[in-house]
């Protein structure tokens, strides 16, 4: 690459394409599958993206399980990724989890990346958790360029 | 600010990795706040980076706890500075082979220079033998990726 080169996206492995840095506390969840964090991106057709959600979790009582979704689009749309969390202690406490998944664009598009949460054990109230000094992200990089 | 002689390096590839750290041994047990792995990276001014570190906990007998992981910017080791991220990690065995966690951060770098990256672990209170496990079959690793230029 020239110096004064124009760079165009979508161009490079590992090239961030969006990030959503979430800096305070999702609503609370129980039994129901919520939304806690979106992502809307550009993509080109052809193009291979990875996805990834390393954020954290707590809740309002010790023991309980959360299931957390990483899915296309919306509520119902397609699951990429999903994993299960246990949250042993309470105070707020954020435990981490990391999920990723691919995704090829079949056409230039607007596409959306959901995190769900929802709870599969125990009573409390449960949240995606972020603090400025403890944030949990959600972003898109090029695995493989056209 | 650049000044006179000053190397420079240019990242011209977002996602290039700038630098990775990996321990092969075992932190000291530790009962109170303790650096326990750390990364160097030479960054630019206004430059974004990713910094993970994937370690992993564990003790060496007593009864299950909570570890608090703590990712730092740091002058020095002993001269923290901003806090980038912060997780809880809960051991529920005391072997050998370490309960894993990652920490994923992002920080901007507001100079041209060396900037030290740290985590600090945190036992519960009274732990004592609470430890970074790290060996050559399990490494535990800091890297330091470019993201994207964000203008001043």
């Amino acid at each position: 690459m020239l110096a004064g080169q124009s760079v165009e996206p979508n161009q490079f492995p590992g090239e961030r394409i969006e990030t959503a840095i979430i800096t305070s506390d999702s609503p609370t969840f129980t039994t129901s599958e919520t939304v806690v964090a979106i992502l809307t991106v550009d993509v080109l057709a052809d193009v291979t993206y990875r996805v990834r959600f390393a954020g954290g979790f707590g809740s309002t009582v010790a023991n309980d399980s959360i299931r957390v979704r990483l899915r296309e689009n919306a509520l119902a749309g397609p699951q990429m990724c999903v994993g299960e969390l246990h949250i042993p202690v309470v105070s707020g406490l954020m435990f981490p989890i990391t999920l990723e998944a691919q995704y090829t664009a079949p056409i230039d598009d607007v596409v959306s990346f959901i995190v769900t949460g929802v709870r599969v054990e125990g009573t409390g109230n449960c949240r995606l958790i972020g603090a400025s000094t403890a944030p949990s992200f959600l972003y898109v990089e090029v695995v493989e360029p056209t | 600010m650049t000044v006179i002689g000053e190397k420079v390096q240019q990242w011209l590839i977002p996602g290039q990795r700038i630098a990775t750290s990996t321990a092969y041994v075992n932190s000291p047990g530790f009962s109170s706040d303790a650096v326990i792995h750390s990364v160097r990276a030479f960054l630019l001014e206004n430059h974004v980076c990713r910094v993970t570190a994937d370690i992993a906990f564990s003790r060496f007998g007593g009864n299950p706890r909570r570890v608090q992981a703590f990712l730092h910017y740091a002058h020095a080791v002993d001269d923290l500075d901003a806090q980038i991220q912060r997780v809880n990690v809960y051991v529920y065995n005391g072997t050998s082979i370490g309960l894993s966690t990652i920490l994923e951060g992002e920080y901007k770098a507001e100079r041209n220079g060396e900037h030290l990256f740290v985590v600090v672990g945190r036992p519960d209170v009274g732990n004592t033998d609470t430890v970074m496990i790290a060996n050559s079959t399990q490494p535990s690793t800091m890297s330091v990726d470019f993201i994207r230029y964000e203008e001043p």
